[in-house]
Order: structure tokens, then sequence, then C-alpha cells
């Protein structure tokens, strides 16, 4: 545990990037922001990936030249990150869903910045950004983060201007549902 | 954006309706209506399916827009050399997963527009064409978000298993709006950035003129920065400094020092390149053969008799991925229809029944996206397991998992090697060649990228196909990729380095004690490039230190009005 923060955990400043994103390690990942933030290592936390072994082996193939990868469920990521058995230092962290984001939090993984940047289209899901859709479950999930004191922000590629979740613009049958 | 783009087409046409003196005196190469039209015409095929996967490579840089821009102007020599200094702005460009940072094609056609009929300098007319790129990529997300609706449309088709119905959604309608989105604007913009950027610098004091032309220089050098950041590394470093002083020994040696440095900087990075395949020993890790068992493999199993997929089928889908993977590409589903169009061939002789073959076609709508070229590998296992699962050899639902774990994991390899490494080299070498050697330069790195982009596609998609999803791991897995990853960061390097003392140092020349200060001592020719490299280093220093690109270039606007006002 080199990283130790003052409380004696580790001190997740350190943390190179966490963010959502459905694909994990793609093209946007593995070059621009490893390019832009030149982590050591990779942490994927998703549940099916972790089961699924062909998946598993392909994503740990695709890790860039000098950047170590490192697959495991969400909370088996959370136990080796907080007890120090991975590094927080320079760390990359990729989760599936806002839902997985919320868990790892939970879990002890106290992240201060949430970066999300792909959620492709799916069931009950709306976009609300240039490659974000969201459930309403979802985006409650990352109201929770930003109240819990995440700095949660909408960000494709490092070159992106990063827009605060308050500034998102939400669909209006969600806003109607609120009151 | 949105004020940006409001606030330049304000200015515009402000400047056209004040300017009701004598007309404009453009230059010898005045942008007629119908040059601007066959320049909006470069700008939409620069965007467009017609070049088999080589529109993005090609017609998109502003190496290539200039040299067409040229062409169409009547000096292919000067629009070669103004288009390769534009693109050595845009080095550090990384398109990926249909992000993309600014649209380069845009700057790259106007600016080389506005320098040609205008006579202003590479330099200014960069700063002046900037902005432009906002206006292109805000049309690029127009496209993206119009390509939802013939991506809806095409289910329809697809469940009656119409074939040339999604091949209407794929490629007539999307590159029909395309003439919209790109040929018109790209004339428009043509044909009226010259004559505002001449109005303007006209009407505006004589330090106008200057800030643009330092503001542009210093583009330059930051272009050359984001390069150069792309491949830096404890090892490249050396590759770069390396190359830049022997340029620099060989300008201050010889009058025919540039030509030197670039013929020694293009065998350096062959070299480089070359490199990490010499180095034997790290090759032999004997992992690849451990995940082989577990993954289903069709190779050599015996072809059933009826609706055998033939040799041809398979090139159709080849091509059809080449030339329209991005056709049709939409914000909700990207290549999905570009997929499901590419897979019609194979899945059309598997399915010889409408309702079978849209059950299969409706299979492959869903939202898709890879990197195009090493793409093709997943292309290739997704028709050999089409023809297992046709053969019963694999269960429902294969070709979809191998989808989802193939897709993110190719485009991360694809994207590092082809647009990170090899694109980063190719278009260093091309600006460097084109500094001295004009359209040969442009000409080389259409040559290199036709057979990066076309040899890796058909080679990947035969690996696919003919080792399945296996064989594809196996290549993941293997060191080939990383070997050409570690030789073209290297080789980048080098070429930058043979850049920053070429071109990025003469576009410095109005800068106080920059280059081009005439004939001189040797020493004093050698130094005349210090400041430039001095500069480029500096600017990389910021990038690493997480300054962001917005904020390094309003600087060097900011920098560019304090150094014209100081020389006032």
């Amino acid at each position: 545990m080199s990283s130790s923060g003052a409380g004696g955990g580790p001190d997740w400043d350190r943390l190179a990037l966490v963010r959502v994103d459905d694909r994990f390690l793609h093209g946007q990942v593995a070059l621009n922001w490893a390019r832009a933030l030149r982590p050591t290592r990779v942490v994927v936390a998703d549940d099916a990936l972790a089961a699924d072994d062909l998946g598993r082996l392909a994503m740990m193939a695709a890790a860039p030249p000098g950047i170590e990868a490192w697959i495991g469920a969400v909370d088996e990521a959370a136990g080796t990150l907080v007890d120090g058995t991975i590094d927080a230092e320079g760390t990359m962290i990729l989760v599936r869903d806002p839902a997985s984001a919320r868990r790892l939090f939970d879990a002890g993984v106290r992240y201060r910045r949430l970066n999300v940047g792909a959620v492709g289209q799916g069931p009950g899901r709306v976009r609300v950004g240039q490659q974000v859709s969201l459930t309403r479950e979802e985006w409650e999930a990352l109201r929770y983060l930003e109240q819990a004191g995440v700095d949660v922000t909408l960000q494709a590629l490092p070159s992106d201007g990063a827009v605060r979740l308050a500034r998102v613009r939400l669909p209006r049958e969600w806003a109607r549902r609120k009151e | 954006m949105r004020a940006a783009i409001g606030l330049s087409l304000i200015t515009a046409l402000v400047l056209l309706e004040g300017g009701s003196g004598p007309p404009p005196r453009l230059g010898d190469a005045a942008v007629t209506p119908g040059s601007a039209a066959l320049i909006g015409l470069g700008y939409y095929l620069s965007q467009s399916a017609w070049l088999a996967g080589l529109a993005y490579w090609t017609l998109y840089r502003p190496l290539v827009a200039g040299l067409v821009v040229g062409a169409i102007l009547g000096d292919p020599w000067a629009g070669a050399r103004v288009g390769a200094t534009l693109n050595i702005a845009f080095l550090g460009f990384l398109g990926t997963g249909a992000a993309l940072p600014t649209d380069m094609a845009l700057v790259g056609y106007a600016g080389a527009a506005i320098a040609l009929a205008t006579g202003l300098s590479a330099t200014a007319s960069l700063a002046l064409a900037l902005p432009l790129g906002a206006l292109g990529y805000g049309l690029y997300r127009v496209r993206l978000r119009w390509g939802n609706a013939p991506a809806r449309w095409a289910e329809r088709y697809a469940q009656r298993g119409d074939v040339r119905g999604i091949a209407w959604c794929n490629v007539v309608v999307p590159q029909a709006m395309l003439i919209l989105l790109a040929l018109m604007p790209g004339a428009a913009v043509a044909y009226l950035a010259p004559r505002v950027a001449y109005r303007l610098v006209g009407v505006a004091p004589g330090w106008v003129a200057g800030w643009l032309d330092v503001t542009g220089a210093l583009l330059v050098a930051l272009g050359a920065a984001a390069g150069l950041a792309l491949v830096w590394a404890r090892r490249t470093a050396g590759c770069y400094l390396g190359a830049a002083v022997v340029a620099m020994a060989m300008v201050a040696v010889s009058a025919a020092g540039r030509e030197m440095a670039l013929l020694v900087g293009v065998l350096g990075a062959a070299a480089a390149a070359a490199l990490p395949w010499l180095a034997r020993g790290r090759a032999a890790d004997g992992e690849g053969p451990a995940t082989r068992q577990g993954a289903a493999s069709v190779r050599g199993g015996p072809p059933p008799e009826g609706g055998a997929v033939r040799g041809g089928d398979r090139l159709a889908t080849l091509m059809t991925w080449l030339f329209f993977s991005h056709s049709g590409y939409s914000e909700d589903r990207r290549q999905g229809l570009g997929l499901a169009h590419a897979m019609a061939p194979v899945l059309r002789r598997l399915y010889p029944t409408r309702a079978e073959l849209g059950r299969a076609l409706t299979r492959y709508l869903p939202p898709f996206n890879v990197e195009p070229n090493l793409g093709s590998a997943v292309i290739g296992v997704l028709g050999n397991q089409e023809e297992a699962l046709a053969r019963g050899q694999l269960p429902p639902g294969a070709p979809e998992e191998t989808r989802s774990r193939l897709a993110g994991p190719v485009s991360g390899v694809g994207d590092t090697v082809i647009h990170g490494a090899i694109g980063t080299v190719a278009m260093a070498l091309g600006a460097a060649v084109a500094a001295v050697a004009g359209p040969a330069g442009a000409m080389v790195y259409v040559a290199l990228m036709a057979a990066v982009v076309w040899g890796i596609s058909g080679w990947a998609f035969v690996r696919g196909y003919r080792g399945g999803f296996p064989g594809v791991l196996e290549l993941l897995r293997g060191d080939g990729w990383r070997r050409v990853v570690v030789g073209a960061e290297c080789a980048g390097a080098i070429v930058i380095g043979v850049l920053t003392v070429g071109p990025v140092a003469d576009t410095l020349g109005p800068l106080p004690g920059g280059a081009g200060a005439g004939p001189g001592s040797p020493v004093a020719r050698a130094l005349a490039s210090l400041p430039a490299l001095a500069l480029v280093l500096a600017f990389l220093a910021l990038q690493r230190w997480g300054v962001r690109q917005r904020w390094l270039v309003t600087g060097c606007f900011g920098a560019g009005l304090v150094a014209a006002l100081l020389r006032l």
C-alpha cells in the first residue's frame, strides 16, 4: 500500500480515472485516454465480463503496451483496491454502467471524480449526451454519487469539454414524474 | 461551439455586406463558383463512401486537401506546401469511436483556398480557417443524427429479407444527405472564406496580418508537439532529440541540408520501425495455442451441399464493409446498418428463404462500432460463425456474443496501431516530404495509407474468417501489433524531429530570432531552428502537465497578439 492517504486507506485522489464505458477497453480508452493520462494499469470491474472467459481473454490482450490489465467482478475489484492489493496510484477503473459505479463506490472505492464516457442505447434508455444513454434508475445512481460528493461529468474524449450532471438536458417525462 | 459558429457567421456577413467599395482584388487564383464547387466536391468525397475506406485517410487530411485545392486553383505545388503546413497543426488528431476533436478537412480545404486565392501565408490562413473546424464538426453531428432515420427504416427491409432495401438505406439515402451536409457547405465555404479573409485583412490595421501569421505558426508548433505527445516515451525522447540535432547539423553544413536531413530521417525511421522485428527472442512466449480450447472454430469443416458460401460471397462481404462500413453511420446504431449490409452477401447464400434471411439480417442491425480496418477481422469471424451456425455447429446467439466480445478489444488495438502509431508517422512523413518536394508528400502519404488500410483490412478479414474467434484472439495476444506500435513510435519521433527543424522552424520565420534569417555562418543556420525545438518541447511539457488543448489554442492566439503588438 504505497499510496496511503491521510486516513490510512488508499489515496483515491491518485486514481488516474474512473470511467463508465460499456465497451471498456476500446479505442477511446486504449488510445485517447491512455495517451492523455498515462495510467500504469487498467482495472475493469464487471461481473459479466469476469465470468466470461473468452471475453476476458480478448479484453486482457487489448491492453496497450506498458499498461497492465486486471479484470474482475465489481466486489472483487473493490476489495483488492481497498486493501491495497492493487495500488490506486495511476489506476484507471472502467465499469459498465452507473449501477456498477455506485456499487464500487458503496463498496469503499471513494473516488472523487466519475467520467461518464459511453453508455449505448438499450431498453428504457434515453439519450442524454453525445454517446451516453441512461435509464431513469441509472440517472438516479449518478445523482446519488453526486450527492455523495463525487464530481460526475459526461465526457467522451480528453479533448472534449466535461459536461456537469446538472447541465445535462433531461427528457421531459422524467422531470414531470418527479413532481 | 455554437457561439463560435454564430460569431464567425455574423463577422463574415458584416464583412461581405460592408465591402461596397471596389470588388476584392483576389490573387491570381481567385476562387470562381466553378472551382468552389469542385473544392466542395473534394470535401464531400473526403467523407463519402466512394473511396474504399480511404476517404478518411486521404482526402480528409489537409495534406491531401491542399494538393487537391492547389490542382483546382492551378498551383498544385503551392497547394501541397500549404496543405502540409496546415496538416502539421493536426498531427495530434485522434478520431476514435465517432468522436472527433474538430473537422480538420474543412480547415484544410478552406485554409488552402484562403492561402492560394489571397496570397496570405499558410499560417495566417490556418489561424483564419481554424474556427471553421467547429462548423464542420457541427455538420458531422447533424449527419450522425440524420443517420438515425435510414438506420431505423432499414429494420423493415431487413425483416423482409430485402438486401436491396438495406443497401438503399445504407448507401443512397446517407450519401445523398451528405450532398446537403458536405458538398454544399464545402462549396460555400470555399467561395466565401477567401473573400471574407481578404476583406478582413484589407480593412484591418496592419498588425492583424502579423497577428494571424504568428498565431498560425504557434498552432503549427503546437500540432507538432501534439503529434510528438502521441509517440513520446523515455525511449523515443532520444529518437526525437537525436533526429533534430542531426537535421540541424546537416542544415548547417550543406546547402542541400534539408534534403539530406529528410533522407537520413526516412532511413532512420525505417530502421526504427524494423528494429523491434529484428530483436528476436522476446517473441517466444508460447501463449497462443492454449487459448484455442473452448472456442468454436469451423476451420476445415466440410461445407454443406446446398447454400455453400463461395469465395465471391466472402469477397463481396469484405468489399461492402470496406466501402460502406461508415456510409450510414448514425448516432443510435453507429455501424449497425453498415454491418448488416456487409454481412448480406454471406447471409443471402446461407439462408435461401426470405423469412430466414430476414431473421439473420435483423440480428446485425443493433448498435455496433469497431475500428474498421483491423475490425475487418471481426467481420471475418462473424462470417465464419454464420457458416458454422447454418451447419448447426454453433449454438444460436454465438455471433452476437462474439460481436460484443471482440468489438472493444479489436478497436482498442486497431486504433492504437492505425490511428495512434502508423497514421501519425505517415502524416508527419507526408508533411516532411511535402516541405521539400511539394506534391510528392501527399502522394507518398496516400500510397502509404492505401497499403496500410487495404492491406490490414484484407489480411485481418482472411485471418478472422479462417481462424475464427481463436485466430483473432491469438492475433490480439501476440506481440506483432505491439512491435508495430513500439517501432512506429520511434519512427514517428524521428520524423517529427526532422519536421521540427524543417517546416515548423520555417513557419516561425517572422518571430524575432526565428529561423529564415537568411544565409549566414553555419552555426547561425543551425541555431536558427532552436526556437522551434524549444517551442515544441515547451508545448509538449504543457500538454503533459495536463493543460487542455482548448487553452493552448487560446494561448496561441493571445501570444500571437502580444507578439504582433510588440513589433509595432
